[in-house]
Order: structure tokens, then C-alpha cells, then sequence
């Protein structure tokens, strides 16, 4: 087992590519991304039409730009503007926006008032855990790649020949996993750390919890990413990708959101990254450990029924003399 | 006649791959319903619906990551063991690799295309109306781009694993910076002005304001630089495709 592990971390020059992306690409994009999580703009930038010379009230929340002309429709797509707001002659302002009503509304007021009303937005998640939603998403991604060697070895067949000696599938399939899951957690652990640590940037938990919390991350993404390998024999990188993406947006790993589809509702209540978020806010939050604990044994759940599942696959393919 | 052999049987080969059809067919149709679907409480009910948006923008995506197809198609395991058979036989090498790019473009073409007419007139996103046309061809040319790029990476590193980790990072700092998640204006003025250094930033433009404005000065610089950068890597393919290192 031990030698078996040993192998994994000596075949790591013919892999280095990979390498190179799990330690160095992916942490810098993760260090990225928390760098500019915490510079997302609140305010709204308007293109304020008018050829008076009206006077507009200041707000720092609104970013207003007046002009003589109404800009290109694709600056409200693209985002350059967040609205257009015109005034007639008799002083009535009008708001052309992408945004909902209620940011619509606001804008209205603002303009004819001078105020901006107090904005009821539902309630934000906490930065710790849009982190969190991310790295989950690429951790899945990235997952896969660590698992290569398996693939690799049953296609070269060397995975025979390993089979031959006393090891078993168990355990080749254990020490695969112990070596993605630090190729996954040394990394993302260090990347978040650093730029807490250095560039002190705002990650919402500590130490310590995050290291917990990246624990359980990990270890689910290496279950997953041991039973993809496991129940396919082609294209596995492209087809965990793509699960991975879908099953996160449906998570909510990117955008939190309350839809009113059933359907989509029940699918992502069962996704595994669904119960991590919802763990991870309430952990942020600063629960107890009750109010979480369901989440967490239902993680916990996911993690042991892949696993088994991608050893039960791997021990049927030998039966059927597969590899 | 046997080159069209060629690029017959490369094409079979991506239809028969069931994770590769999927994953140029439904999945781009699936990624646009549900980023539209989680981020429809950010859209009003103005021009431009959260599925308009993430329509272009998932599309372009997808389409860029053709990438992967390309890689597939050319050095995937039993698609090797098929190549090493051509090399031996007396046919110049620009055969060998322009098959998988046509095959690919084929594949993509065919594929995008459908999903923007189906996505126009069955799902009612906006793209372009009349002008669709216009967008089928932008897309076009991403695809043929990508399948372009993707063999070139192959030709470049020699495996497909390799060539695919690898071009992955561009398009995802590309795309990221170039709007198909988020707004870049949303990270300020320094990311806004990162983001004209990025392709896909100028082809999201490129589309909205055909769709939007009626406006195609980006059209024609978007098209012959895309169909450019291909050029340049089918050239960079013949220089550096070494048939006889071609292992399995």
C-alpha cells in the first residue's frame, strides 16, 4: 500500500503538466478570484440623458455619467451601464434598465427625490462561502486530473500486473486516492491561506475551520472523481467537467438563487454541493455544530457511497476480466 | 477522394463518441437554461433576459471548447492506433491533421448552428432575429478556430491529455475576463480595461451589438481575425507535426 502510494509521487515528472496546473494555475485563479470577489461593485452606473442643465443628487451608490445622447442598447448588455435615464420636458424622469423592478424602482426614486430607498435584498451569502463554491467547482475539475494514473495504468496494463501481486483493487484504489486528495488540499489550502495571510484578504472564516472545511471539500471531490474513473474508460475529463459544472450551477455554487421550479429544486436538494453551501453558511454564520450536523452526515453519505461504489465497479470490470 | 476517406471515417469517429456529441449538443443548451434560470432574479423584463445573455455567452463558450473535441479527435487512444496506420502509408501529413480539423468543424458547425436555430425559434432567445445569420457566422468561425487551436496544441505537445489541460486555461482566463460569467464592468474600471485584451470580451461585444444595435462595425475585424489566428495555426500544425514521433 505504502509502496503503492510511494509509486504515485514518483511518476509524478511524466505528469508534471498536471502538476504544474493543480499547484501552480489553479491556486492563482483561486487567489484571483477571492481577490476580486471582494471588489465586485454595488453601485449602479447610470447614463443619465439630458440636454438641461439639470442638477443630479449625489449618492455614492450611483455612478452617474450625463450626456447629450442615449448610448449603444449592447452597453446595458454588456454591462457598461446599469441604466439609462431620461427626462422630458416636464421634469419626469424615465429608466431604461436590464436589472429587476425593485432596482428599477430605486433608481425611479432616487432621481426624483434625491434619495435612494432602503433596498431589501434577500439576503447575501457570506464571502467565506462564495470561496468556497468556487474552489468546490474547480476541486470537482480538478479532481479528475489527479486521478489519471489510474486510467493511465489500466490502459498501459500495468493495473494487471499490479493486480497480480498481492496488492489488491482496494487498495490501489485507496492509495490513488490518498494521492489526489493532497494533491487537491496542499494547493487549495495554501493558495486561500496566502492571500489571507499576505494580501489580507477577506475569506470570512478561519484558519482552522477552513482547514476543516476543505477536508470535507476534498474528500469529496476525490470520491467523485475516483468513481468517474472508475465507471468510465473514455473522455472521463471531459464528462467530469461537464457533470461538475451542471451539478454546481444547480447547486448554487456560483449564484445563490431561489427559483420556483419543483423539478429543479428536488434534483438539487439530492446534489452533494448543495448540502456543503448550505454547511458552510451556517458555519460562517457561526452555528453550533447541531445546526449543521444533518448536512455534514449527509456529505458524508455522498463521499462513502461514491467511494464504494467506484471499488465495487473496479472489482465487477476485474471479474469480468476487464483490464 | 481519399482524403474525403479520411475525413469520413474521422468524422464517424466523433459521432460514435457519445460523451463527445453530448457535450457540443445538449450540454450548451443545458448550461443556457440553467445559468439563465439562477440569475433570471438579476433581469428585469427589460430588452435582454437573463437567458438572452446567457445564450451568446454560453454559446461562445461551448463553441471555444470545440477545443477538447479537436483534441479528442486526433490523438484519443484508438484514434492513435488509426493515425500510426496513415503515417506509414505514402500520403503527405497535411492529410492527416487537416481531416480532424475539417471533422471537427463538420461536427461543431453543425452542431452550434442547430442549437442557435433551435434556440431563436423553439426557446425564444434573442439572437439577432433577422440577423441570426450574422451570429451563425461569428460562431462559425469559433469553431473553426477552435478545432484549428485544439489540433495545433496536439501537433505542439504530442497527447491529447496534455494538449487538452493545457488550452483549458486560456479560454477559461479569457472567458472570465471577457464577460461570459459576469459583467466585466461589475469589477471596475481597471478589469474593464483588462478585458479589451481579451478575444472573447470583443466577440461578446461583436455579438450584442449586431443583436441589440444593428451595429456590425465589429463583424468584419471579429470574422478575419478569427479565420486569421486559424490560418496561422493550420501553418504552425505543418511546421511542427512530426508524423514519425508519433507514438501510442
Amino acid at each position: 500500500m505504502l509502496s503503492l502510494i510511494k509509486n504515485k509521487f514518483l511518476r509524478i515528472p511524466e505528469k508534471l503538466h498536471i502538476l504544474i496546473i493543480a499547484v501552480i494555475v489553479m491556486p492563482l485563479f483561486i487567489g484571483a478570484a477571492i481577490f476580486f470577489s471582494g471588489h465586485f461593485m454595488t453601485s449602479y452606473k447610470i447614463a443619465f440623458i439630458t440636454d438641461q442643465a439639470v442638477s443630479i443628487p449625489e449618492n455614492e451608490a450611483m455612478r452617474i455619467n450625463k450626456m447629450n445622447e442615449a448610448p449603444t442598447a449592447s452597453s446595458l448588455a454588456m454591462g457598461e451601464y446599469n441604466a439609462f435615464v431620461e427626462t422630458n420636458k416636464n421634469g419626469e424622469f424615465t429608466v431604461t434598465t436590464l436589472n429587476d423592478e425593485s432596482d428599477k424602482k430605486a433608481i425611479q426614486t432616487f432621481f426624483e427625490t434625491g434619495k435612494l430607498p432602503e433596498i431589501n435584498k434577500t439576503e447575501q451569502r457570506g464571502t467565506g462561502t462564495n470561496i468556497l463554491g468556487f474552489v468546490l467547482v474547480v476541486a470537482l475539475m480538478q479532481g479528475v486530473a489527479l486521478t489519471t494514473f489510474y486510467p493511465d495504468d489500466r490502459n498501459n496494463a500495468t493495473f494487471k500486473r499490479i493486480l497480480t501481486s498481492p496488492a489488491e483493487s482496494k487498495q490501489y484504489l485507496a492509495a490513488q486516492g490518498i494521492f489526489t486528495f493532497i494533491g487537491l488540499y496542499v494547493p487549495t489550502f495554501t493558495a486561500i491561506a496566502i492571500t489571507k495571510i499576505i494580501f489580507g484578504a477577506e475569506i470570512g472564516f478561519g484558519l482552522g475551520t477552513l482547514a476543516i472545511l476543505l477536508v470535507i471539500l476534498t474528500s469529496l471531490a476525490t470520491a467523485f472523481s475516483l468513481f468517474m474513473a472508475s465507471i468510465m474508460n473514455r473522455n472521463i475529463s471531459l464528462a467530469t467537467s461537464g457533470i461538475s459544472i451542471v451539478t454546481c450551477i444547480m447547486a448554487g455554487c456560483f449564484f445563490s438563487f431561489t427559483g420556483d421550479s419543483e423539478v429543479l429544486d428536488v434534483i438539487s436538494n439530492i446534489l452533494p454541493q448543495k448540502a456543503f453551501m448550505a454547511m458552510s453558511q451556517t458555519v460562517e454564520n457561526g452555528a453550533s455544530f447541531q445546526e449543521f450536523a444533518g448536512a455534514l452526515s449527509y456529505i458524508f453519505l455522498w463521499i462513502i457511497v461514491l467511494g464504494v461504489a467506484g471499488n465495487v465497479v473496479t472489482k465487477r470490470k476485474i471479474k469480468k476480466g476487464v483490464y | 477522394m481519399r482524403f474525403l476517406r479520411i475525413v469520413k471515417f474521422d468524422f464517424g469517429n466523433i459521432f460514435k463518441n457519445s460523451t463527445l456529441l453530448i457535450s457540443n449538443t445538449v450540454i450548451p443548451l443545458i448550461l443556457i437554461g440553467l445559468m439563465g434560470f439562477v440569475t433570471q432574479s438579476f433581469f428585469g423584463n427589460g430588452i435582454m433576459s437573463s437567458y438572452d445573455y446567457y445564450g451568446v455567452s454560453m454559446v461562445i463558450l461551448s463553441a471555444l471548447l470545440i477545443i477538447m473535441t479537436a483534441t479528442n479527435a486526433f490523438m484519443e487512444g484508438r484514434v492513435k492506433q488509426a493515425n500510426i496506420r496513415m503515417i506509414y502509408a505514402p500520403i503527405p501529413k497535411f492529410e492527416i491533421y487537416l481531416s480532424k480539423i475539417i471533422s471537427t468543424y463538420i461536427l461543431g458547425t453543425l452542431a452550434f448552428s442547430s442549437i442557435l436555430i433551435i434556440g431563436q425559434y423553439f426557446f425564444y432567445i434573442n439572437y439577432g432575429g433577422t440577423n441570426l445569420p450574422y451570429i451563425l457566422l461569428i460562431v462559425n468561425m469559433l469553431v473553426l478556430f477552435g478545432s484549428c487551436f485544439g489540433t495545433m496544441m496536439c501537433c505542439l505537445l504530442g497527447d491529447e491529455e496534455k494538449a487538452s489541460s493545457i488550452s483549458q486555461l486560456p479560454v477559461l482566463l479569457f472567458s472570465a475576463f471577457g464577460g461570459i460569467f459576469f459583467s466585466v464592468y461589475g469589477l471596475g474600471k481597471m478589469v474593464a480595461a483588462i478585458s479589451c485584451l481579451s478575444p472573447v470580451r470583443w466577440i461578446m461585444e461583436c455579438a450584442f451589438r449586431i443583436i441589440y444595435d444593428n451595429d456590425f462595425a465589429l463583424l468584419l475585424p471579429v470574422t478575419f481575425s478569427l479565420l486569421g489566428a486559424s490560418i496561422v495555426c493550420i501553418v504552425i500544425c505543418q511546421l511542427t507535426f512530426k508524423p514519425e514521433e508519433f507514438t501510442c
